[in-house]
């Protein structure tokens, strides 16, 4: 998976994590190079944060390797994770440290020297709270805005970021994607999250996970493309028994359908070019205004894998 | 450093602690209790309390040290490129220069006061000074492995506390009984600091027998004040150990989730 090679990249190299009696993670492997946003989908204990601690250093692995830019994060830490910056769970500023003086400290940490401009264009960007404001007495989203904050003027190109809209409200949300849009043209994002939305709208390829395993990996288009073309929504001109429905079900020519509307269904199929034909064939002389193939995207995709 | 200038427990337990270091000198200097004789019998009184006082403001101050990380602060601080070695030897030495200025204004007092009412001070005040400094690191050490070692800040604090505070003396008292050298406990070793302040350094082993009276069982209580080397290497051993072994632990330990 990626675009462009620049150098940053993060491997997983048989990933195998096991949390007490758990196999939080059981073999995961993959390589993210380049520019762009990859997205890391999976329900919960699926072991997206488990993944993301360990390349973080939160976690050491039981087996297998994580890498960042070619250097091991369990044998050499301080220099992997010089590329990057990330947002783990919900992580708590030092108590006292005030929002400025976390941000100057943030971009210490990085041997970063941030000027008067780009602090105050990090602040407006991100509404952020009155620079002598004590960061432990703010609110979870306000807190979770500062580091946002801090990641930006710690000026990594690799950023590590474990569900990060989680506690923004919806205005905030939006702002963040911007972000993050704007940022992966010219850094490695790797982003887990549970909402299909935001993987679909900031992040050009997908790992989905599941049980500690990936099971399916891709471009979102193409995944989008891949699953959508297993189902056909169509709108019918008259009313039609769906008994008519229930045979192409039993010859096996559709694997469900669904009606979505007085006239308008769903048919789910194998997704095959001749049976798709032969699912067409079928429907037109029943009446057919429109047939079209469901729009369905990664959250079809998303509810197969899952299964 | 700045951390713990900021916390309440600083700003609560300093000003106890210094007023429990004024405690003597005020009285004498108000002529409430008489004047010891010589300075080493005055500078004995006024340090002595100054090791429990100590320890318990150490355990207080120190005893979340490392295990803050293992909280939500952790999600930051732990993903930096910083190496933990580095970490823990940075809130190791904050917690050391704040704990050794509060006992340097301790020891102070005692001395300052001393030269005040005798226009002398002990001849082992330089030692007395340094051997404080020596016990402050001990017990720094030794409460960062206990900081280490647990996740919960509250809970470190506590069981850090209560080890040295409690179970080292309880443990003390029982050797006493038994006439057994507790060579082992930090808190024997930084006995050293008062009897370096007494006129003569004190026998290493002071047997005392009471009795009830005539047909009551015979009570021997034997103490055991360490030697200046003995004592040394007792806190030089638990200041190395107790680094080492809390960063072995540190080093090696995950954060599976936030307390």
């Amino acid at each position: 998976m990626g675009f462009l090679a620049t150098g940053m990249e993060l491997v997983a190299d048989g990933l195998v994590k096991r949390l007490g009696s758990t196999m939080a993670l059981d073999g995961v492997s993959f390589k993210l190079e380049g520019r762009g946003c990859f997205g890391y989908l999976g329900p919960n204990g699926a072991g997206k944060t488990t993944t993301m601690k360990l390349f973080t250093n939160l976690l050491r692995p039981t087996r297998g390797r994580a890498t960042i830019n070619g250097v091991d994060v369990t044998k050499e830490p301080s220099v992997a994770l010089k590329a990057v910056g990330s947002l783990v769970e919900e992580p708590e500023p030092y108590q006292f440290m005030r929002v400025r003086e976390f941000m100057e400290f943030a971009s210490r940490i990085r041997e970063r020297r941030v000027d008067e401009a780009e602090m105050k264009r990090i602040s407006e960007r991100l509404d952020l709270p009155a620079p002598d404001a004590i960061c432990s007495k703010l609110s979870k989203g306000l807190k979770r805005r500062v580091f946002l904050a801090a990641l930006l003027v710690q000026g990594t190109d690799i950023l590590v970021l474990d569900e990060p809209t989680a506690g923004l409200d919806p205005a905030e949300s939006v702002v963040f994607r911007n972000i993050v849009l704007e940022l992966k043209k010219e850094k490695l994002i790797f982003l887990s999250s549970h909402l299909l939305f935001e993987v679909t709208q900031v992040c050009d390829s997908v790992i989905f996970l599941k049980r500690g395993k990936i099971i399916e990996t891709g471009a979102v288009e193409d995944l989008t493309r891949k699953y959508t073309s297993k189902a056909l929504r169509v709108e019918f001109s008259g009313r039609v028994p769906t008994a008519a429905f229930d045979t192409l079900k039993a010859e096996g020519v559709v694997s469900s359908f669904e009606v979505e509307g007085e006239r308008l269904y769903l048919f789910r199929f194998d997704g095959k070019e001749e049976t798709r034909k032969s699912l067409v064939d079928r429907l037109y002389p029943l009446g057919v205004r429109n047939i079209y193939d469901a729009q369905l995207g990664l959250e079809q995709a998303y509810m197969e894998l899952m299964k | 450093m700045s951390f713990y200038l900021h916390t309440r427990r600083f700003k609560v337990i300093f000003p106890l602690y210094v007023a429990l270091g004024l405690i003597f000198p005020v009285l004498y200097g108000a002529n409430v209790l008489q004047k010891p004789a010589d300075i080493n019998s005055y500078t004995t009184d006024a340090l002595g309390e100054l090791v429990f006082a100590t320890v318990l403001l150490v355990g207080l101050l120190a005893g979340d040290a490392i295990s803050q990380d293992f909280g939500r602060q952790g999600f930051f601080t732990l993903t930096q490129p910083v190496r933990r070695s580095e970490i823990m030897l940075a809130r190791t030495l904050a917690a050391f220069t704040i704990s050794a200025f509060a006992m340097v204004v301790w020891v102070g007092i005692g001395l300052v006061s001393g030269y005040m009412f005798y226009t002398a001070v002990v001849a082992n005040a330089a030692l007395i000074l340094a051997q404080s400094l020596l016990l402050v690191g001990a017990v720094v050490s030794f409460v960062v492995l206990f900081s280490s070692l647990f996740r919960s800040p509250t809970v470190s604090v506590v069981i850090s506390v209560l080890v040295v505070w409690f179970i080292m003396p309880i443990i003390t008292g029982v050797l006493e009984l038994v006439a057994v050298e507790p060579w082992f406990l930090i808190t024997y070793a930084g006995g050293v600091v008062v009897n370096l302040a007494m006129s003569s350094y004190p026998a290493h082993v002071v047997a005392t027998s009471a009795s009830g009276g005539a047909g009551a069982p015979t009570i021997t209580v034997t103490v055991y004040n360490p030697y200046v080397w003995e004592a040394t290497t007792i806190m030089v051993a638990y200041l190395v150990v107790s680094l080492v072994l809390a960063w072995l632990v540190y080093s090696r330990k995950e954060l599976t989730e936030a307390s």
